[in-house]
């Protein structure tokens, strides 16, 4: 299933920032995690994932250093800022905030948790 | 490898150097690894390419992509299916540009933004600038109407049995050149006494045909000079004959309006006649020959009548000037040789002065107007309504500082919207004119130019906008305050004429002016300065005739220390004051103005 542009634009930054709150991650690396821990739901191209991390730079949610790795492979590291974490805390909050609603209104399932 | 090998050599420090860059590190395709296949380095420079970023985002972009690619390579992934799953690039380069510009200092996007601005400011103004320039190279001026001919129809309406300029000719013909010791002068009369007063009496002597034929001409009701814009050939012949410079024929002026490249070449001519005229009168009044001193000073204010015949502002001054040097030369005769003249003589004499310019100058501006008009049908467009743009500028660049401007050059498509239109141009002309009327109606004492100059000053402040107006405009302060001052140097003459008449039937002068009234004088003259009588007092036996001046105080007639020449130095007060203080460092008219004063 395919979500909308409107909702990934909505979910894509909070998805991003939820990753690099685990640690510093690449492009690829970060690309390949939202794929895989969304079952494909939230997997970016090129196209979406790389204005999406400039945004976040550009707001100061997250800052970017290049890194030689063991391969030789220079990768460009992406990690969370304070505000970043601001960011993040805030937009968990509302997505919850969101998620209790659709769960009154039958949209979502209950489960019984917090994520 | 090769291909690398080779992109190293054309990206040496010298090599950048040649292409204009400091250093290869700001190029995207040196900074891509060599080993990226040839699909996926197309893919990341089309995607950067379409950015427009700046160099250096635009090779971390680029990097950035290559490394994720290299990855998916490095993960078993295909060239191809990176490509495919690459998205779109037209929407990439746009996303990732509007994020990496987002992204930039504030400072850095205030400066583009203001780059921006001003670069689409010029733009804009560029753009105007051509359509102007359209504009202006479309338009220009109809000339429909002949005001040459319309000036002159007055003059062309005149019998020729009655014109008197074919005399003057004659008469300018018949006079020698004036030479010492084989170099050509200007004539000058020498008083008996004076150094080349034998030189000047030998000359004058051969001028006798010449003025009998100018005061023939001074008598005759009309001058019927119908002045052209070439040159009269019977004219320059005898300029030529006399010695002087004439212009080649055919040579008219710089600018093509008929009624400004008007020739006035009578006027020199004339007054000099008149000069001959004033010279001869003072002679024969050294001679005791009253009537000729008479005939010589009517025949001067024929001339100067005459002279108002072609209206323009430049014959009304010549004809003041010529009337007052008829008044000078009957206050000299006055003083010089009182007794010269019979009574009778003398009251024709008063009787003529009196009748002058119908006994009240009052400068015309028929001329100017017509002028205007002119140069206006020159400059601006007709929209047939009465109005227009400016169209050609020749005029003014004629009329300016006649050097070449190049500011003017880039400003020329833009006067059409800076310079006001015809209409209006028209209006600001004639709104000046009736202020510069309305004041001169005012005694002079009276007088206010608040309105007017109010009017002058918003054409200094909005020079561009009135460049017409205030090129063609003359000083009308000055011309204002001229006619009040000749008409206190013909009162004063008058008088002085008056006070002479009595010492002869009580052989003594008056103790006051109003003993003139009403035999010798219908009333005692006025003082420009002040409306109050002029004063007058006895000194030594001589009388002293004099006006307050400008600062309206009576300093018992003491003239301002250092002397005053001329009656034009009482006229415009406060320019004069400021010029004046601020170079001698004292009030030039702290003094009355002498008008009258015999043997002193």
């Amino acid at each position: 299933m395919k979500i909308e542009r409107e909702l990934m634009r909505g979910a894509g930054p909070v998805a991003v920032l939820r990753l690099l709150q685990a640690g510093e991650m690449y492009g690829y690396e970060l690309a390949e995690a939202l794929a895989q821990r969304s079952d494909g739901l939230l997997a970016m191209g090129h196209s979406t994932l790389y204005p999406l991390l400039y945004n976040l730079e550009g707001k100061g949610h997250i800052e970017a250093h290049w890194t030689t790795a063991e391969s030789g492979r220079r990768r460009k590291y992406y990690r969370l800022t304070d505000a970043g974490r601001r960011r993040l805390a805030e937009s968990t909050e509302q997505w919850r905030t969101l998620a209790r609603a659709m769960t009154g209104l039958g949209i979502l399932q209950p489960t019984g948790g917090s994520a | 490898m090769s291909g690398s090998v080779t992109r190293r050599l054309c990206t040496t420090p010298l090599t950048d150097l040649c292409r204009g860059r400091l250093s290869s590190a700001l190029d995207v395709e040196v900074a891509l690894d060599d080993d990226l296949p040839a699909p996926l380095r197309d893919l990341v420079l089309r995607v950067v390419g379409r950015t427009r970023l700046w160099r250096n985002e635009k090779v971390d972009v680029a990097r950035e992509l290559a490394s994720h690619l290299q990855e998916g390579l490095d993960a078993g992934r295909t060239s191809e299916d990176l490509v495919t799953s690459f998205g779109d690039v037209a929407l990439a380069s746009k996303l990732i540009r509007r994020a990496k510009r987002r992204a930039r200092p504030p400072l850095v996007r205030a400066f583009v933004c203001a780059r921006n601005g001003v670069l689409a400011i010029l733009g804009l103004c560029l753009a105007s600038y051509l359509l102007l320039s359209a504009r202006y190279a479309i338009a220009s001026p109809t000339v429909a109407h002949d005001y040459v001919a319309e000036l002159t129809a007055p003059i062309r309406a005149v019998p020729e049995a009655d014109r008197a300029w074919s005399v003057y000719l004659e008469a300018l013909r018949a006079i020698p050149p004036f030479r010492i010791d084989g170099v050509l002068e200007t004539p000058a009369y020498a008083a008996h006494g004076e150094p080349g007063h034998e030189a000047w009496v030998a000359y004058h002597a051969t001028t006798t045909d010449a003025l009998a034929l100018a005061r023939k001409a001074a008598a005759m009701p009309s001058l019927g000079y119908i002045p052209s814009v070439e040159p009269e050939p019977a004219l320059a012949a005898i300029r030529r004959a006399r010695g002087d410079e004439v212009a080649p024929m055919g040579t008219v002026t710089d600018y093509d309006i008929p009624t400004i490249a008007i020739r006035f070449a009578h006027l020199p001519e004339l007054r000099r006649l008149a000069r001959h005229l004033a010279s001869d009168a003072e002679l024969a009044a050294v001679e005791g020959d009253g009537g000729r001193v008479v005939e010589n000073i009517r025949a001067i204010l024929g001339i100067a009548t005459q002279l108002r015949e072609v209206p323009s502002l430049i014959s009304e001054l010549s004809s003041m000037s010529v009337a007052s040097l008829a008044l000078d030369t009957t206050m000299h005769v006055m003083a010089v040789a009182p007794d010269a003249l019979s009574r009778a003589q003398a009251r024709d004499l008063s009787h003529a002065m009196a009748a002058f310019a119908g006994g009240s100058f009052v400068l015309r501006y028929d001329g100017e107007r017509i002028m205007f008009d002119d140069v206006l049908q020159h400059v601006y467009t007709d929209d047939g309504a009465g109005s227009g743009t400016v169209a050609d500028i020749a005029l003014l660049r004629s009329l300016g500082s006649g050097r070449p401007s190049m500011l003017l050059d880039v400003a020329t498509p833009v006067l059409p919207v800076v310079v006001e239109d015809r209409a209006s141009a028209r209006l600001t002309y004639e709104r000046i004119l009736a202020s510069a009327e309305a004041a001169r109606a005012q005694p002079m004492w009276e007088r206010d130019l608040t309105e007017h100059d109010r009017l002058v000053e918003q054409l200094e402040a909005s020079k561009w906008r009135h460049i017409v107006v205030s090129t063609m405009a003359p000083v009308f302060r000055r011309l204002i305050m001229q006619p009040d001052l000749f008409e206190q140097q013909r009162d004063a003459t008058l008088c002085a004429i008056a006070l002479e008449l009595h010492r002869r039937d009580t052989v003594a002068y008056p103790a006051s002016l109003d003993e003139l009234t009403p035999g010798l004088l219908p009333t005692v003259p006025v003082d420009v300065h002040t409306g109050q009588p002029l004063c007058y007092r006895i000194e030594n036996g001589r009388p002293l005739l004099y006006s307050r001046g400008i600062d309206r105080d009576d300093d018992g007639g003491t003239p301002p220390a250092g002397g005053v020449s001329g009656a034009m130095q009482w006229m415009e007060p406060d320019h004069l004051q400021a010029q004046f203080s601020s170079a001698h460092g004292r009030r030039l008219h702290d003094g009355d103005w002498i008008l009258w004063s015999p043997g002193r």
